[in-house]
């Protein structure tokens, strides 16, 4: 199940290379939520309630619904129907792939006892899917979902380097992302009232 | 004998899957809908009629589409039933099964040109792009499956992937939904091309055979059922348990032709077509998943050494 989890969040990674409209990026990011319960949920290895009601809090609730329904808000606000990437679709699904690919051989030459290699490997997929998918787009809206991608990686990375972390990192991480999504999210409805739009070329325009 | 009941099921299923489709989307959208049956009278009307050539087109406009049924009647003797073998079988005849399909792509592609039509020349050429991109996906996949059963055997790979039943969900999960959206390509269906357009500059498929007519029409219409048989059949010896019994698993194939027809009814009734320009790449994202998939494999046969 864990296996099947990960290659479907790898899978995910593909379809956000060349999603363009918001909403579908929303599923997404929504899918990667449930996904990453999944996989957090099997890789306990005793059953605690606390700790299950702390994963299923970071990521069913906050990950796969919570922000997903913001970000759904922030768009509807801005009127945001499509995010324009600035490569074009079918070499971004080349540049995922051989992203995930790397990760792959990466991963096959660490050695390492703590290290968790299948949740590293795409852990690093999904990190550096996130960074391309933010330096592609000039959205700000894509710069926030790239955001929310890295961390997903971070959380998985989390996992390829102990089976769980301390409750009280795994909270302040969930802190850290309600807040981070809540500020970016703030700034992109400023951005879209300020200048009608949430292309960053905007931003150019401002000065002192 | 069971060779035979595995041609018999792919029969089977490019007799119901069309009516399926047609009968799922209908309800689905509100309408009453034609028959079940109602494929199978057009192909037997139009094959009661004669073909009317036009003077621009040579003899293999004329032979291309007994041809392009001929390939896709060749590819489905290959096609397994539950472990035993299609009627042929040998090693490597996935990529004899492929390159049949390939085969019958080509004549169609030629039969196209061969008009001299502009229309019919523009549909080739998407036909022939999509199927170049698609390609990669279903090689990767079956050198996936290969990798993983140590077998270049249809026959084979199916067998040995039921055997190993752990890792093999995994790998079912993938292979089905590759093969479910290589069949949506190949067989030019919805988001790639739609077979309802009217619009000659949006078709894909239907601008190639416009000038078909008549009993030619009536093989490239049973050729394209034929198409969905096939990959049917394949995708129901991913699920069928072999050691059941024979009869259940006859019965296991011809359900699993059912779902498969109100699977792409369902897919297509939900479904908005794509812009032709993003046709590339939804085709490229299938070769991606099917590479994961591979290094997948790479890591079950422990090429790669994942903790």
């Amino acid at each position: 199940m864990v296996s099947l989890s990960i290659v479907i969040f790898a899978v995910t990674l593909i379809y956000l290379a060349i999603a363009n409209r918001p909403v579908i990026q929303n599923r997404i990011l929504g899918v990667q939520g449930v996904l990453l319960f999944i996989v957090a949920f099997f890789q306990i290895g005793h059953f605690e309630w606390l700790h299950v009601v702390v994963i299923l809090g970071e990521t069913i609730l906050v990950k796969a619904i919570a922000i997903p329904l913001f970000l759904e808000r922030i768009r509807r606000h801005n009127e945001i129907i499509r995010t324009h990437a600035l490569v074009p679709g079918h070499i971004s699904v080349i540049i995922v792939t051989n992203i995930i690919i790397f990760s792959f051989v990466l991963s096959s030459s660490l050695h390492n006892d703590h290290l968790q290699t299948r949740f590293f490997a795409i852990a690093i997929a999904s990190m550096l899917t996130g960074m391309y998918f933010i330096v592609s787009n000039r959205n700000v809206y894509a710069h926030l979902i790239g955001y929310l991608v890295i961390e997903n990686g971070i959380f998985l990375l989390s996992l390829a380097v102990g089976s769980e972390m301390p409750m009280l990192v795994n909270m302040a991480i969930v802190l850290d992302i309600s807040f981070g999504a809540l500020i970016l999210g703030v700034f992109i409805n400023r951005v879209g009232r300020a200048f009608n739009g949430t292309d960053i070329s905007f931003l150019s325009s401002l000065k002192d | 004998m069971m060779s035979f009941v595995a041609l018999l099921g792919v029969l089977l299923g490019a007799l119901i899957i069309p009516g399926i489709i047609s009968i799922t989307k209908a309800k689905l959208s509100g309408r009453k809908g034609a028959t079940l049956f109602q494929p199978i009278h057009d192909v037997i009307r139009l094959l009661r009629k004669s073909s009317v050539y036009s003077t621009t087109t040579s003899w293999l406009f004329q032979v291309a589409p007994t041809v392009y049924l001929a390939g896709i009647m060749g590819a489905a003797l290959f096609v397994p039933f539950a472990g035993y073998t299609g009627l042929l079988s040998f090693s490597g005849d996935f990529v004899f099964f492929a390159y049949l399909l390939g085969l019958t792509k080509f004549l169609l592609i030629l039969n196209a040109m061969d008009t001299g039509s502009g229309f019919e020349g523009m549909g080739a050429n998407r036909e022939a792009l999509y199927s170049m991109l698609v390609e990669p996906a279903f090689f990767t996949l079956m050198a996936s499956l290969a990798l993983i059963t140590n077998n270049t055997s249809f026959r084979d790979i199916f067998l040995t992937l039921h055997v190993d039943s752990s890792l093999s969900y995994l790998v079912a999960a993938l292979g089905i939904y590759l093969l479910v959206q290589i069949a949506m390509v190949e067989n030019s269906r919805l988001p790639v091309d739609d077979p309802r357009t009217h619009l000659e500059l949006t078709m894909i498929h239907e601008v190639m055979v416009l000038d078909n007519s008549g009993f030619d029409m009536g093989l490239i219409m049973m050729g394209n059922a034929l198409k969905f048989g096939l990959y049917g059949g394949l995708i129901a010896n991913f699920l069928m348990p072999i050691q059941w019994h024979p009869v259940l698993n006859a019965l296991i194939f011809a359900g699993i032709h059912v779902l498969f027809g109100i699977l792409i009814g369902g897919l297509e009734s939900f479904r908005a077509r794509n812009k032709i320009a993003r046709n590339p790449q939804f085709i490229l994202t299938l070769s991606s998943i099917a590479l994961i998939l591979f290094f997948t494999a790479l890591i079950i046969t422990h090429k790669f050494i994942l903790g």
